[in-house]
């Protein structure tokens, strides 16, 4: 073991360069506001349809309930994660998962990896999967996930996603307690810079935006147009733009939630609201 | 000849993996003896996380010769049924043989190697497997519950190679060994080197081998560090279908996190980490007993203190949240939880569950029931119910009484929990599940099929539960009655015909639950009329069965049933003993007279055992008169006198039970 311990960029460097090796389209995030990895197009939406597909790409994550004011080791509004998404599912999809690890640094000997049952479903989207979640000694690191439909169709070939919470690998990788903690450049002394140098202040000033400052009428306002311009944009046939719309939507209603302002009987009607706009997506790629 | 099966594949889900190996081995079983296929010693069946495994060791090399005589067409049928019997059966005309009018073809199915078998035997089995939930991938014609990656067929050594388009794959004599400490490839060549390969490999082939392993360990682990291990029976089996090849550790709580409630330890422990909680002098050590997959070091073990560290920080945070304001203070925030859209808020429910209840304590209990419901707890870990408001309430010094309800009133929860027993919990129950039956049934929303989103058919055996714990008389209607004016009081407005669709709807919960331990007739006996005391129908209906059980039991309900068989509709009234004639009618009189006076009042004071003694003292006296008196007598006045006789045990009978709903 070298002393230099593997940095977060440096984590993230090599999945992409191992994912690239495999053939995967590196991408990058998807420029607006979601909540998952999985949110992005080129996952959501080219799940779906015959087309080889393989892709690989951080996504940064919004989850504005989970802030902390930068107080809680392990919870932030604003997270990473690694997204694979491999179209059709290879013969041997756990190894390369598992190799992907040692490229990273992982001694497989030496960590209790289990896969640990986990299905996804989001009826929302009409979408369900069967899967694991990957634990590492007792801590989740990675959902693993083979698709089996998405906006209530069936995905053939069926796809497997990977989506990798990278600041958990990065504290098992670095041996560390807190996300904050996490090198991140790989430097030491006077040169190193911590998650928590790059997103302290960040966490600090979104966990009170979030909470505390949003204006609400303008999210609501921000919520109404989004939902209309998602349904017109649908009319006309221009559905990756309709569903940019609908994740806009998706996230004002976190904002939303977040204040505090959404009582338990609007929120599910606000949900069945965002629902309908990602189903019908879905269903007008597809159609 | 021995077979060695194994599909081999991504890790199955802990909780099937139980069912599974049942069903495994049952669908070859069921394949072996449809095929003939004659086994000399039961098959046997192994599961781990990643394999299911058939032995069996003595099977036959091929599939017995059947002999079957098949009847054709009547003798001088038409040629053509002849000719198509001859062509479907194969058999030709001059082996026919004539019987009873009808041709007949003996048809000799030959046996089949084995060897010709298993690939459909295998087919069969694949593509019935009843998995609670399974998935397609790509190669594979059928579902499986997770990708199938490779199959081993060894039949007496030898390889058995053929395609499996179920699973999309062709078999061959391989295995592999542990996933991360022994991956290589293992060649098979018998069961007994398969299981003790694989062991060198470290995989523990039989799910009960390592189940015993790990409890065994912790056992042992704990013994050596003076603490108690308690079997957790639910996790053991979780685990030992999680790994491979178990290895125990013991890891730290730190001592900051030990002032939280156990409720909360052993939920971030057992629920959400798979962790063992261990003991130290009946309480809670500080320390966490571990199963993993590979060998435990001190980074590893490192890992899964900061696991818990991490879940626990976040628990004493909610912990700490939550104790800053008492249970009380969130009341209000129950009007935005929305119990249904047509039966208002859950602060209304709890409004009338305070209505319905009497006791000022039920009623304080029934205030701060669902308050924990809004805590940052529960929010988290929902699992914990009930448990938080209690905890909470005792801290923050509400009566211990109370505090104790609002975990109470959760119980009984399913078939074997116990109901609670003190008071305030047990009203709080009845009146929780009342509210909720009369609720939804008041707006249509009966359970159907297998669809009960609201746990109605839950609330129904609750109610029942409770009343027979209580074990004493109690009006079922009286509570329904309260809640729906409890309803009413809040302009919510329920179908007029709710209680009867409630208590009826309880009845058919009851009989179903009487049925699992006495014959349906004798419920139907007890539960004639529409359902009001549970308890009392309950005590009825087994004191019926212990009568029926008895000699006299049955001698009574024959005598019962040739009384019916003469009544036949004949009208009744009072006998008069002016037209009695013989001394046998007399007596059958005198001790009905004496005898139903005393039934009824054991009826009204509920003591059916002594009432049920009374009704079978009565054989004796029936039994004497039909053995004398001839009912028919062609004296009319004597006849109607006897048929008014005979009508009157019939009522003291059925003052007991509906006779007549029983069979013989």
């Amino acid at each position: 073991m070298n002393n230099q311990p593997i940095s977060f960029q440096e984590i993230i460097l090599r999945l992409q360069q191992y994912w690239a090796n495999y053939g995967c389209v590196i991408l990058q995030p998807y420029d607006i506001e979601v909540g998952a990895g999985t949110s992005h197009p080129a996952t959501l939406i080219r799940a779906l349809g015959p087309d080889l597909w393989n892709t690989a790409y951080v996504q940064p994550c919004r989850r504005p309930t989970d802030g902390r004011y930068g107080e809680n080791p392990n919870r932030t509004q604003l997270y990473y994660q690694f997204q694979v998404l491999l179209k059709p599912c290879p013969i041997n999809p756990q190894e390369l998962y598992l190799k992907s690890l040692k490229t990273i640094g992982f001694d497989l000997n030496r960590h209790d990896m289990r896969f640990v049952e986990d299905d996804w479903e989001n009826p929302s989207l009409g979408a369900a999967g069967l899967g694991w979640e990957v634990w590492c000694d007792g801590m989740e690191i990675t959902q693993y996930t083979y698709f089996q439909q998405v906006g209530g169709i069936a995905c053939d070939p069926v796809p497997v996603e990977l989506t990798y919470g990278l600041e958990r690998i990065a504290t098992i990788v670095q041996g560390v307690e807190s996300h904050f903690d996490i090198n991140w450049n790989g430097k030491s002394g006077a040169e190193c810079l911590t998650y928590r140098d790059v997103f302290l202040r960040s966490e600090q000033e979104f966990s009170a935006y979030n909470f505390e400052h949003a204006d609400v009428e303008m999210l609501l306002r921000h919520f109404s147009d989004a939902e209309k311009e998602c349904l017109s944009l649908l009319d006309k046939k221009l559905i990756l733009p309709a569903y940019e719309q609908c994740l806009k939507a998706n996230h004002l209603f976190n904002m939303l939630n977040a204040r505090g302002v959404i009582s338990v009987t609007e929120r599910a009607a606000y949900m069945a609201r965002v629902r309908n706009l990602a189903k019908s997506s879905c269903e007008a790629w597809i159609g | 000849m021995e077979l060695c099966l194994e599909i081999f594949m991504e890790e199955i889900p802990a909780r099937m993996q139980r069912q599974a190996k049942i069903d495994f081995l049952q669908l070859f079983v069921q394949e072996f003896e449809s095929l003939k296929l004659k086994c000399s010693s039961k098959p046997e069946a192994f599961i781990g996380p990643r394999r299911m495994t058939l032995h069996a060791a003595d099977i036959a090399a091929s599939s017995e010769t059947i002999l079957e005589e098949r009847r054709g067409p009547k003798v001088g049928a038409p040629d053509a049924a002849l000719q198509g019997f001859l062509k479907s059966s194969g058999v030709p005309q001059n082996e026919l043989i004539q019987e009873n009018g009808y041709w007949f073809a003996k048809i000799q199915q030959q046996g089949k190697p084995l060897q010709e078998l298993l690939p459909s035997i295998l087919d069969k089995v694949l593509r019935s497997m009843p998995w609670p939930t399974s998935m397609r991938w790509p190669g594979a014609e059928h579902t499986w519950v997770r990708p199938i990656r490779n199959i081993c067929c060894v039949l007496d050594g030898k390889e058995i190679i053929f395609d499996v388009p179920a699973a999309g794959l062709k078999t061959n004599n391989l295995t592999f060994g542990h996933r991360f400490l022994n991956p290589q490839q293992i060649t098979v060549t018998s069961f007994a080197q398969y299981r003790q390969s694989l062991n060198a490999a470290h995989v523990m082939l039989d799910l009960e081998e390592r189940r015993f392993a790990i409890q065994n360990d912790l056992q042992k682990i704990c013994q050596t560090n003076q603490l108690t291990f308690v079997a957790d029976e639910t996790l053991l089996d979780e685990v030992a279908g999680l790994l491979e090849y178990p290895f125990v550790g013991l890891g730290k709580i730190d001592d900051k996190f030990m002032h939280l409630p156990g409720a909360v330890l052993s939920t971030s422990m057992r629920v959400h980490q798979k962790y063992f909680t261990i003991l130290t002098n009946d309480t809670f050590a500080p320390h966490f007993g571990f199963v993993a997959n590979v060998l435990i070091n001190e980074h590893m073990t490192a890992g899964y203190e900061r696991v818990l560290r991490a879940r626990l920080s976040d628990a004493a945070f909610f912990y700490d949240q939550d104790m800053k304001a008492p249970l009380e203070s969130r009341l209000d925030a129950l009007k935005n939880i929305i119990f249904h859209a047509d039966l208002g808020s859950v602060y209304q429910k709890v409004q009338r569950l305070e209505y319905c209840a009497t006791d000022p304590k039920v009623q304080q209990a029934a205030m701060l029931s669902k308050c924990d419901l809004l805590t940052q707890m529960v929010g988290e870990f929902p699992e914990l119910q009930g448990v938080m408001g209690e905890i909470y309430a005792k801290a923050q010094g509400v009566p211990a009484d109370i505090a104790i309800a609002l975990k109470g009133y959760y119980q009984p929860q399913g078939a074997n929990d116990a109901s609670p027993v003190d008071d305030i919990s047990w009203t709080l129950s009845l009146l929780d599940k009342v509210d909720n039956l009369v609720g939804f049934f008041g707006i249509g929303m009966k359970p159907s099929g297998s669809k009960d989103p609201y746990g109605l058919r839950r609330s129904a055996l609750g109610i029942i539960r409770l009343m027979l714990q209580k074990n004493t008389p109690n009006s079922l209607r009286n509570w329904l009655e309260k809640s729906v004016q409890s309803y009413q009081q809040q302009k919510v407005s329920l179908k007029s015909d709710v209680i009867e669709t409630v208590a009826s709807f309880i009845a058919e919960r009851l009989s179903a639950f009487l049925k699992a331990e006495m014959p349906a007739d004798h419920v139907h006996a007890v539960l004639d009329k529409p359902l009001d005391d549970i308890w009392q129908t309950v005590e009825r209906a087994r004191a019926l069965k212990d009568l029926l059980q008895s000699e006299t039991g049955t001698s009574l309900l024959s005598a019962y049933r040739r009384v019916i068989g003469i009544l036949k509709g004949t009208q009744i009234n009072k006998p008069d003993e002016k037209f009695f004639v013989l001394d046998v009618e007399r007596a059958l009189y005198a001790e009905l007279m004496q005898t139903m006076p005393k039934i009824d009042a054991h009826l009204k004071t509920f003591a059916f055992k002594e009432a049920m003694t009374l009704v079978a003292s009565l054989k004796p006296v029936i039994d004497n008169f039909f053995d004398h008196a001839k009912v028919m007598d062609d004296d009319l006045n004597i006849q109607q006198n006897r048929l008014n006789l005979l009508g009157m045990l019939q009522a003291t009978l059925n003052a007991f039970a509906n006779f007549s709903k029983l069979e013989g």
